[in-house]
């Protein structure tokens, strides 16, 4: 165990945590967006900023989501530089996806009332890299990825092409914390839409009349067994 | 499942329900207290817990402690989407007791807490409701064990032409054993492209294969049926007169397109008209020839406006180039609509600018007025002047279609491969579950597939080669999609589930006395649960999807007890790949939704079973929405294209027997439609509660004939 005090609280937690899980099972609340727990953490929205204390040194700051709980580590998460840090990226991503409701309620949670900066063009897509990391880690088939660098970078499969390693189960829709995801633009399904001559073809065939009183299937392994013993009976 | 000793019922299994407040997501908008308290006191359950993040390490580590000390064979999570961390709980309860197919996640938080978080009566309500109903399944449901296959290292290439000798060679040369099938009617010799040294390359390719240790060369072989699953084939070749048999991991289809022959209405004179390929064999032969007035139609053939064949553009240019070299003073023209010159690099465009440097005449025509043969002249309307041409001939070469080759029709139905509309190889089915990563060992390519030119085809080649390497260099495959199971004792051999199969998974197998009986290939099995719908004594079972969970999860869905008063009852049967999918996405971004709706999972629309319809009728709902994927959309090929089909006859028994037929709603989401979902949900209760006058209404004891 090891033992830290974040907050003045002191706790203790099994080696190997991330000060975000630590604060997450003593129910300290840090702003996310990157972050799943389903996901290995990646460090890339810089929301989950928190101060270390450091005796003789500057204060620091760390994303709790990949900083390992250490040994006597003092961790302020609501300190002003912390909360600075957070407003400050807030801000930013606001100027970028201004009027993605999950944005405006995370930055006016975070007390983010101006946006200082213009940009020409706003994006849903903040980037987080949710819908790459879920396609590679829990469907296993990293059919997208980012591309591109700096300004251009944004989330495609590979060539800007409806990828044929995508296998269309979604979890990319419903990962995207802003809804920016179209599906579409990485699926394009490429199966061959049926039609009636593959009706004819059988490709679709209906079965034929049934009856659906659910006692006639009941009765049907008692029916066999009867038959059985008759035919037992006539042998 | 032991039983009681007092009562003679069978013991509930131990089930603990674990709830989820995700830090106060869904804490703080149901009344996880009271929800706790009505878990509690469903069947079977023996613990409940509360926790703030049950998906953090942590919580995973109380998870599996609660599991081991308290012995439970079943566990439900209420949190989040089961899609994203269903694997999560069930990896964490890895190494307990707990068999992790018996670990579910009900989504409460995009379902209940973030759409409906206003009025916390409801919210509480339909989370009650979401919790019952997965618990339902649980205590029902069977669960699907993994199953493996072992992969055979070596594969089959069906065709001879450049594509498949070059994906032989390229497998051999990996150490793969190969054995390469060139059928009966196969050109071997691709046609009349001799002047991109395709042929040269295809005889050298050739050579190497009859020299190369690891490739057999069946030549004048046939397909004539393949057994088994992907890893482990079974094919049978004729060869001669005698039939051999085939082990092989992976099949590759490369047989090469034919031009199309100039049909019987072509009546008039075939000395001096002549296909593309005639002519090469013409210009081949080296006689000299008297040509003055050359024409190349390019596109004769109207299917040409719709497919483009890619390849007889770029052909014609050459031999019109080749006629200018050797016949100087031969008027060569060429008509065409457009030209598709696709080499690599710019070596067509090199030769366009030949040919016109020549002095080869160019003149396009429109779609819709194509070049008129006659007898002595060919006559177009030129597309840039508007002006009529006539132009004189002695002779007039055309471009034919590229068509599939003979047998690709067969090869169809062996491998079970649907054609497109031109009678190529459509697409193999690319969509399989995620989690069974077993691609089939079917790979198509080139031709068999669309027309391409020769470099495309050496590419495509060397794409397919390496695919199928990758798929056979592993040592197994696992496939943890459930799999039906057939009872032998009921099974009538009927023949429905062979012909419903998308992947042609069920086979009909002799048995002692009159009736036949259906077998499931496990590893070809993608658990669509079309087979157990069409079964007419519900002979299948499909673990997890099967006939007793699914109508006891309606029951509770629909119990009156989780309903206010008076409020109307919808139950979504939704395809966990679109509209569940789609119900999720609206939930997470708060989009309201009637809290009157209950959505059960289903894995495929081709599940949606007439029975489970009729039960949710006869259990008192108002309402049945079935949600399928768009058409062509499907994971498992047509699924929702049976669903259709079914619906609309179930729409004429309903009606025949009084009830509307409006009660019954099949919409086509894809995963992101979480507006649509919203929208089509709340239009449905609109038109319930304020159109329908028999809602709720099912005639007792009503005994239906339903063709399904």
């Amino acid at each position: 165990m090891i033992s830290l005090t974040i907050d003045e609280q002191s706790i203790q937690v099994p080696a190997g945590r991330t000060l975000l899980e630590a604060c997450r099972e003593h129910g300290i609340s840090i702003p996310t967006l990157c972050y799943h727990p389903a996901l290995e953490p990646y460090g890339g929205c810089r929301l989950c900023m928190v101060e270390l204390e450091i005796p003789g040194r500057p204060p620091r700051l760390v994303a709790a989501c990949v900083y390992p709980c250490e040994e006597g580590l003092v961790v302020h998460t609501r300190s002003a530089l912390a909360l600075k840090s957070r407003m400050m990226t807030a801000e930013l991503l606001l100027a970028g996806a201004r009027g993605v409701p999950e944005i405006e309620q995370l930055a006016a949670e975070l007390g983010v009332e101006t946006v200082r900066f213009q940009l020409a063009e706003t994006n849903t897509c903040v980037l987080c890299g949710l819908c790459v990391r879920a396609c590679r880690e829990i469907v296993g088939v990293s059919a997208i990825s980012l591309i591109e660098r700096g300004m251009a970078k944004k989330v495609s499969a590979p060539f800007e092409l409806a990828s044929s390693r995508c296998i269309g189960c979604g979890t990319c829709v419903l990962i995207c914390p802003t809804g920016a995801f179209r599906f579409d633009e990485v699926a394009g399904f490429h199966n061959v839409e049926p039609t009636l001559e593959g009706y004819r073809r059988g490709y679709y065939r209906a079965s034929g009349e049934i009856d659906l009183r659910p006692d006639f299937v009941q009765d049907l392994p008692a029916l066999l067994r009867r038959q059985g013993q008759a035919g037992e009976a006539k042998g | 499942m032991a039983e009681d000793e007092e009562t003679g019922l069978p013991n509930q299994p131990r089930t603990g329900v674990i709830f989820c407040e995700c830090g106060g997501l869904i804490g703080g908008q149901i009344n996880l207290e009271q929800l706790e308290l009505q878990a509690s006191a469903l069947p079977g359950v023996v613990y409940t817990h509360r926790e703030a993040y049950p998906c953090s390490k942590d919580g995973q580590e109380r998870l599996r402690r609660a599991v081991e000390d308290r012995n439970l064979e079943r566990v439900l999570v209420a949190g989040c989407s089961p899609r994203l961390v269903e694997k999560l709980f069930r990896s964490a309860v890895q190494a307990t007791t707990l068999d992790p197919g018996y670990l579910l996640v009900a989504n409460v938080r995009e379902q209940a807490a973030l759409p409906h978080g206003d009025d916390p009566q409801a919210t509480l309500q339909k989370a009650a409701g979401i919790v019952e109903m997965a618990a339902a399944r649980l205590i029902t449901a069977e669960a699907a064990a993994p199953r493996y296959g072992k992969v055979r290292k070596s594969a089959l290439v069906v065709g001879g032409g450049l594509r498949g000798l070059s994906v032989a060679l390229a497998l051999a040369d990996r150490g793969i054993p190969v054995s390469l099938i060139e059928t009966e009617e196969e050109n071997r010799e691709p046609l009349y492209n001799a002047q991109d040294g395709r042929r040269r390359l295809a005889q050298e390719r050739l050579a190497a294969v009859q020299n190369h240790p690891g490739i057999r060369l069946l030549r004048d072989a046939r397909l004539m049926a393949v057994y088994g699953h992907p890893g482990d084939y079974e094919a049978r070749v004729a060869l001669g007169n005698q039939t051999i048999s085939l082990q092989t991991g992976a099949i590759v289809v490369a047989n090469e397109a034919t031009a199309k022959p100039l049909g019987s209405g072509h009546w008039f004179d075939r000395t001096r008209i002549k296909t593309q390929n005639e002519f090469a064999a013409e210009l081949e032969a080296g006689e000299a020839l008297v040509l003055k007035d050359v024409v190349f139609i390019l596109c004769a053939e109207e299917s040409q406006l719709q497919h483009c064949s890619r390849v007889c553009c770029a052909v014609g240019l050459q031999q019109a180039v080749r006629v200018k070299q050797l016949y100087p003073d031969a008027n060569v023209t060429v008509l065409f609509r457009e030209l598709y010159l696709s080499g690599i690099g710019r070596s067509q465009m090199a030769e366009l600018v030949q040919a016109r440097n020549l002095g080869v005449t160019f003149f396009r025509y429109g779609q819709q007025l194509p070049p008129v043969i006659g007898d002595k002249t060919i006559d177009i309307q030129d597309l840039l002047t508007r002006e009529p041409v006539r132009i004189p001939y002695d002779r007039a070469i055309l471009s034919m279609p590229l068509v599939p080759a003979g047998n690709t029709r067969t090869l169809s139905t062996l491998l079970g491969l649907p054609l497109d509309e031109y009678g190529f190889l459509a697409e193999p089915r690319t969509r399989l579950r995620p989690g069974s990563f077993a691609d089939p060992g079917i790979y198509v390519l080139g031709s068999a597939q669309q027309p391409a030119d020769s470099a495309e085809a050496l590419f495509q080649a060397y794409l397919t080669s390496a695919r199928t390497f990758r798929f056979l260099n592993q040592e197994t495959i696992r496939v943890e999609s459930p799999v039906a199971k057939i009872d032998a004792n009921l099974c009538t051999g009927c023949g429905n589930c062979p012909q419903v199969c998308p992947t042609n998974a069920v086979h009909l197998e002799k048995r002692d006395g009159i009736l036949s009986l259906s077998t499931v290939d496990e590893l070809l099995c993608v658990g669509c649960g079309n087979c157990v719908v069409v079964c007419p004594v519900k002979a299948i079972n499909l673990p997890g999807w099967d006939n007793q969970e699914i109508p006891a999860q309606i029951s509770v869905a629909l119990d009156e007890s989780r309903f206010m008063p008076g409020q109307c009852k919808i139950l979504a049967l939704a395809c966990e790949w679109s509209a569940y999918g789609a119900v999720e996405t609206a939930g997470h971004h708060r989009i309201p939704m009637p809290d009157c709706a209950r959505i059960l999972r289903m894995n495929c629309s081709a599940r949606f079973d007439p029975f489970h319809i009729l039960w949710a009728f006869l259990n008192g709902a108002d309402g049945v929405l079935l949600g399928a994927c768009k058409p062509g959309e499907c994971h498992y090929g047509m699924g929702n294209l049976y669903a259709r089909e079914r619906v609309e006859v179930l729409h004429e028994e309903l009606a025949q027997h009084g009830i509307d037929p409006r009660r019954l709603r099949l919409e086509f989401f894809s995963v992101q439609d979480g507006e649509k979902v919203a929208a089509v949900l709340a239009d449905f209760q609109n038109q319930i509660e304020n159109g329908m006058a028999d809602r709720g209404q099912m005639p007792g004891g009503v005994r239906m004939k339903v063709k399904l």
